[in-house]
C-alpha cells in the first residue's frame, strides 16, 4: 500500500508533474468559484426571498385588497346603478352623500384652489367627522392644470376607514407610501383605480387597505357587482405576476400603468432600466353610459441592496490561496527532487563507482585518451602520458592526431568517423617511435556532442618478446644443427674407406659427444618449458651438501681437464645440511661449473666453497678467473634467452637457458642464486639455501 | 688453375675436425683450419694464400661477415671466393651477404660428399665471374 502510494506520488510529481499542477490549479479555482457562487446564490436567495416576500405580501395584499375592493366596488357599482349621474360633480356629491355610510371614496377632480376651499368648507359643515387629508406636502402638480388630490374620509363607527389616494408623480408615491407605512396604520397596497377614461384626471375610487382591518361584508356588497363583470381577480394577479420579469433577477422599482400600458421601472444587479410592458389588464368598462378604465397598479417593491462584492472577494481569495499552494508544492517538489539528486550524486554507491572508475582510468596499464570532435585531447591517463613521455595534464588540449607519425596520422584521418582498430605509431616526445594498437570508439554526450575514446596498447614489449622468440628459435635451431652436423658428418665419413682406425675413433667420439650435447640441449629446453609451466617436480630432501659438491666437481673434472683447469672445493668440517633435490642441485652446479670452465683461461683455478651464514643459511659459491661478465649483461644474466639477444654476447655451446633454469630450480628449493658483485677478475656466483635445524 | 688450398674458419672444434677431414681425406685439398676470424686474418697476413675461403658465420668476437669484410680489405684477397657455411640461414641475411660479395652460402648440416662438389662449383663460378 505504501509502495503504491509512494509510486503514485513519484509518478505525480515526476512524470505527470505538469498535469498534476494543472489539475490542482483547476480544482482550486473551481472550489473558490463554487464558493463564490454559493455565496451569491445565498444572497440571491435572500434577495429572492425578499422579493418573494414582497411578492407574497403583495400578492396577499393584492388579492385580499382586490377582493375587498372588488367586493366594495361591486357593492358600489350596484349601488351606483341605482343612481342617476348626469355629471361627475353630482356623482361625487351623490357618492359622498349617499354612500357615506358605506365607504369613503376619493376622487380627483380638476378643481381650482378656490373650489377646493369652498368644497372643504361645505364638507366640514356638513360632516363633523370629515378629515381632509391633503396630499403630502411637496407634491407638485405634474401639469399646470393638474389640480390637487382630494381625499376625504368619512368615519362611521363600525366601518373601516378607507383612505384613498392617488398621486401622479412617482416620487411622491414613494414618499406617500413611506408616510403611510410609518404611520403603522396602512399597508402599502396595490391601488385599484377607477379612472374615467373620458376624463383621465378623475379617479373614482382608489382604496387603501388598512392593516389588519377586517373585511366588512356589508360595505363591499355595494361594489361587488360593479367590478365583477369586468374583472377576474385571479387573472389580474396572475397577469401582474407574469408581467413582472423573473423576480429573482430584477428588482421592480415601480410599475406605472398609464395610457393603457404599464411601465415597469426595474433594476437588476447589473442594469437599471425601463421596460415597457404591455399591460393587458387595463380594462375598459362601460358603466351607465360612461366609459371607464379599470387599471390595476401594483405596489412598490422596496429596494434592498446587497453587497455584491463578497462573492468576488471570496473567489479571488480562493484563487490566491490556490496559487500559493501551488507555489509551495512546486518548491517542495523541486527541493525534494534536488535533495534526491544530491543524495544520488553524493550517495556512497555513486561516489564509490566514480572513485573506482577514476582509479581504473588513472592506473590502467592501457593508455586511455578522450578526445572531442575537434581532435583535441580532453583527458589522458598515466599510461598514455608515460608512452608519450610527459605528464597527463600536458596532453590536455593537444591535437590528438599530431601525436602520431605522419603515416599514422593519415590513416587516422581517413578513418576518423569509423571505429578505429589498427596498429599505428606514436611519436613520443623523446623522438622514439612507439608501435601501439589503437582502438577508438565514438560516443555521444547526452547533449548530443560527439567525443571519442582511444585505447592505446603499447606493443613494444610484445614486439620485443616476439623478436627475442624469433632470435631464440633461430639460435636454438642453429645450436641443434651444429651437433647434428657433426654427427651426420661423422657418420658419412665413417663409411669412407680411406679413413684409418685412429680417425675412425676420433669421429665416433665426436659423434658421441655431439649426441650428448644434443641431448643436453633438448633436456634444457624441456626443463625450461616445465619450469615455466610449473610442472617440474622436485624431490627435496635434507642432506649434507659436502657429498653433492664432491660429486659435482667429479663430474666437471673431465671438462676442466681439457683446459688444464684446477677445481678446488672448500667445505666446512661439520656436515652442512640443507633441504635440496640432489639431482637438480647437481644440475645447477654443473651449469655454474661449465660456465666457469668455458670462460676460464687455460690453467686457471675454479674455486668452489660451501659455508654457513650467521643465521644458518647455507652458501655455495663458484669463483672463476676468466673473462668476467660485461656490466651491460649483468642485469640480464639470469633471463631466459638473454644469450640469444645480440651477437656479441653469444656464449658458445649453450642456449642462454642454463642460468635461467638454475635460478628457477634454486628458487623452487626456497633459495636464491646470484652474481656476486665484488670480484676484480672473472665471476663469482653464489647459491643461498634456507637454514635448517641442525640435526642433533 | 684448380682448387687446391682452402682456408676453413669455425669456432667449433668438432666441425673443424669434420670439415678438415672431409676436405683432406675425401677432397684431397690442402686445408688450413683456424678457430677464429682473427686467427684466419693473421694467417692470411702471414702469407697464406688460399684459393677459397670457407667461413662459419656464427662465431664469437668476430663473426663470418666481419671476417669476410676484413679479408676483402687485405691485398690479394679481393678476388678470392669466400663461402659461408652456416646453420643459420635467414633470407634477409642471405641477401645482405650476397651484397657483400659472398660466393656461396652452404648450410649445416652438410653431407661431406656434396660439400666438396659444392666448393668446386663455387670456385669455378666465382672465378669465372671475376674473370668476366
Amino acid at each position: 500500500m505504501r509502495e503504491a502510494w509512494a509510486r503514485w506520488r513519484t509518478q505525480c510529481f515526476g512524470t505527470y508533474y505538469p498535469v498534476t499542477l494543472a489539475l490542482i490549479t483547476i480544482a482550486g479555482l473551481l472550489c473558490s468559484g463554487v464558493l463564490a457562487l454559493h455565496l451569491r446564490a445565498g444572497e440571491q436567495q435572500a434577495w429572492e426571498q425578499d422579493i418573494r416576500l414582497d411578492v407574497v405580501q403583495y400578492q396577499l395584499a393584492t388579492e385580499q385588497a382586490l377582493r375587498t375592493v372588488i367586493d366594495d366596488l361591486r357593492d358600489m357599482a350596484r349601488f351606483l346603478e341605482t343612481l342617476d349621474y348626469p355629471d361627475q360633480a353630482k356623482f361625487a356629491h351623490f357618492a359622498s352623500e349617499s354612500l357615506s355610510e358605506v365607504f369613503s371614496a376619493s376622487w380627483m377632480a380638476r378643481v381650482g384652489t378656490e373650489e377646493r376651499a369652498a368644497y372643504e368648507l361645505r364638507q366640514r359643515m356638513d360632516n363633523p367627522g370629515f378629515h381632509l387629508y391633503d396630499s403630502p406636502a411637496g407634491c407638485r402638480p405634474a401639469a399646470p392644470d393638474y389640480g390637487y388630490v382630494v381625499t376625504y374620509q368619512v368615519t362611521r363607527p363600525g366601518f373601516p376607514n378607507l383612505i384613498g389616494l392617488d398621486i401622479r408623480c412617482s416620487a411622491e408615491r414613494l414618499r406617500t407610501m413611506a408616510v403611510a407605512e410609518r404611520s403603522g396604520q396602512v399597508l402599502a397596497t396595490p391601488l385599484l383605480s377607477l379612472y374615467n377614461s373620458t376624463h383621465p384626471g378623475m379617479v373614482l375610487y382608489a382604496p387603501v387597505w388598512r392593516k389588519n382591518a377586517e373585511h366588512v361584508p356589508g360595505r363591499s356588497a355595494g361594489l361587488r357587482g360593479f367590478i365583477g363583470a369586468a374583472l377576474n381577480v385571479d387573472e389580474v394577479i396572475a397577469a401582474q405576476l407574469r408581467r413582472v420579469p423573473e423576480a429573482g433577477r430584477y428588482r421592480i422599482q415601480q410599475l406605472d400603468v398609464s395610457d393603457g400600458k404599464a411601465t415597469m421601472l426595474y433594476s437588476s444587479k447589473t442594469a437599471i432600466g425601463h421596460q415597457r410592458v404591455p399591460w393587458q389588464h387595463s380594462v375598459p368598462m362601460q358603466f351607465a353610459g360612461r366609459s371607464l378604465m379599470l387599471q390595476v397598479v401594483p405596489g412598490e417593491v422596496l429596494w434592498t441592496s446587497r453587497n455584491s462584492l463578497m462573492p468576488l472577494a471570496v473567489f479571488l481569495a480562493g484563487a490566491v490561496a490556490t496559487g500559493l499552494l501551488l507555489l509551495l508544492l512546486h518548491s517542495q517538489v523541486v527541493s525534494r527532487r534536488h535533495a534526491e539528486i544530491l543524495a544520488i550524486v553524493r550517495s556512497d554507491d555513486l561516489v564509490d563507482r566514480e572513485n573506482r572508475l577514476a582509479a581504473l582510468f588513472t592506473h590502467a596499464s592501457l593508455g586511455i585518451m578522450r578526445c572531442n570532435m575537434r581532435n583535441q585531447v580532453l583527458e589522458a591517463n598515466e599510461a598514455a602520458a608515460q608512452m608519450l613521455g610527459c605528464r597527463p595534464n600536458a596532453l590536455r588540449g593537444r591535437d590528438f592526431l599530431a601525436l602520431f607519425t605522419p603515416w599514422s596520422e593519415a590513416m587516422l584521418r581517413q578513418h576518423w568517423q569509423e571505429p578505429v582498430w589498427r596498429e599505428l605509431q606514436l611519436n613520443s616526445l623523446s623522438g622514439e617511435v612507439i608501435p601501439v594498437m589503437v582502438r577508438g570508439i565514438s560516443l555521444r554526450l547526452p547533449s548530443g556532442e560527439p567525443y571519442s575514446w582511444f585505447l592505446l596498447d603499447d606493443l613494444r614489449e610484445v614486439r620485443h618478446a616476439e623478436r627475442l622468440k624469433m632470435q631464440f628459435i633461430s639460435t636454438v635451431s642453429h645450436e641443434l644443427r651444429t651437433p647434428l652436423t657433426a654427427i651426420k658428418g661423422a657418420i658419412e665419413l665413417l663409411r669412407v674407406p680411406e679413413i684409418d682406425a685412429e680417425e675412425r675413433d676420433a669421429l665416433l667420439t665426436m659423434a658421441g659427444n655431439n649426441a650428448g650435447q644434443l641431448h643436453r640441449l633438448i633436456d634444457n629446453l624441456l626443463d625450461m618449458e616445465q619450469l615455466a609451466q610449473g610442472a617440474l617436480s622436485l624431490h627435496p630432501r635434507q642432506q649434507p651438501l659436502q657429498a653433492l659438491l664432491n660429486r659435482a666437481l667429479a663430474l666437471a673434472e673431465p671438462l676442466a681437464a681439457l683446459k688444464s683447469l684446477k677445481l678446488c672445493l672448500t667445505v666446512p668440517d661439520k656436515p652442512l645440511e640443507a633441504v635440496v633435490d640432489a639431482e637438480r642441485l647437481l644440475q645447477v652446479m654443473s651449469n655454474l661449473l661449465s660456465n666457469a670452465i668455458k670462460f676460464s683461461p687455460e690453467g686457471a683455478d675454479i674455486l668452489v666453497t660451501a659455508s654457513r651464514d650467521r643465521d644458518g643459511t647455507a652458501i655455495i659459491s663458484v669463483r672463476d678467473y676468466g673473462e668476467g661478465i660485461p656490466a651491460a649483461f649483468r642485469t640480464r644474466l639470469f633471463q631466459a634467452f638473454a644469450q640469444a639477444d645480440g651477437g656479441d654476447d653469444r656464449r658458445r655451446g649453450g642456449t642462454g637457458l642454463g642460468l635461467a633454469i638454475s635460478r628457477s630450480l634454486i628458487e623452487r628449493m626456497g633459495g636464491r642464486i646470484g652474481l656476486d658483485v665484488v670480484v676484480t677478475q672473472g665471476a663469482s656466483f653464489s647459491i643461498h639455501l634456507p637454514a635448517v635445524a641442525e640435526k642433533a | 688453375m684448380a682448387l687446391e688450398k682452402i682456408l676453413f674458419v669455425d669456432d667449433e672444434p668438432d666441425i673443424r675436425m669434420l670439415v678438415s677431414m672431409t676436405l683432406q681425406r675425401l677432397g684431397g685439398f690442402q686445408v688450413r683450419v683456424e678457430a677464429s676470424g682473427r686467427a684466419a686474418l693473421a694467417a692470411l697476413n702471414d702469407g697464406y694464400a688460399p684459393d677459397l675461403v670457407l667461413l662459419d658465420v656464427m662465431m664469437p668476437e668476430m663473426d663470418g661477415v666481419q671476417t669476410l669484410q676484413a679479408m676483402r680489405q687485405l691485398p690479394g684477397m679481393g678476388d678470392t671466393p669466400i663461402c659461408f657455411l652456416t646453420a643459420k640461414v635467414q633470407p634477409t641475411e642471405v641477401a645482405r651477404w650476397q651484397g657483400l660479395g659472398v660466393c656461396r652460402i652452404l648450410s649445416k648440416p652438410f653431407s661431406p660428399a656434396t660439400l666438396i662438389g659444392q666448393l668446386q662449383e663455387s670456385w669455378r663460378q666465382c672465378r669465372m665471374n671475376q674473370m668476366s
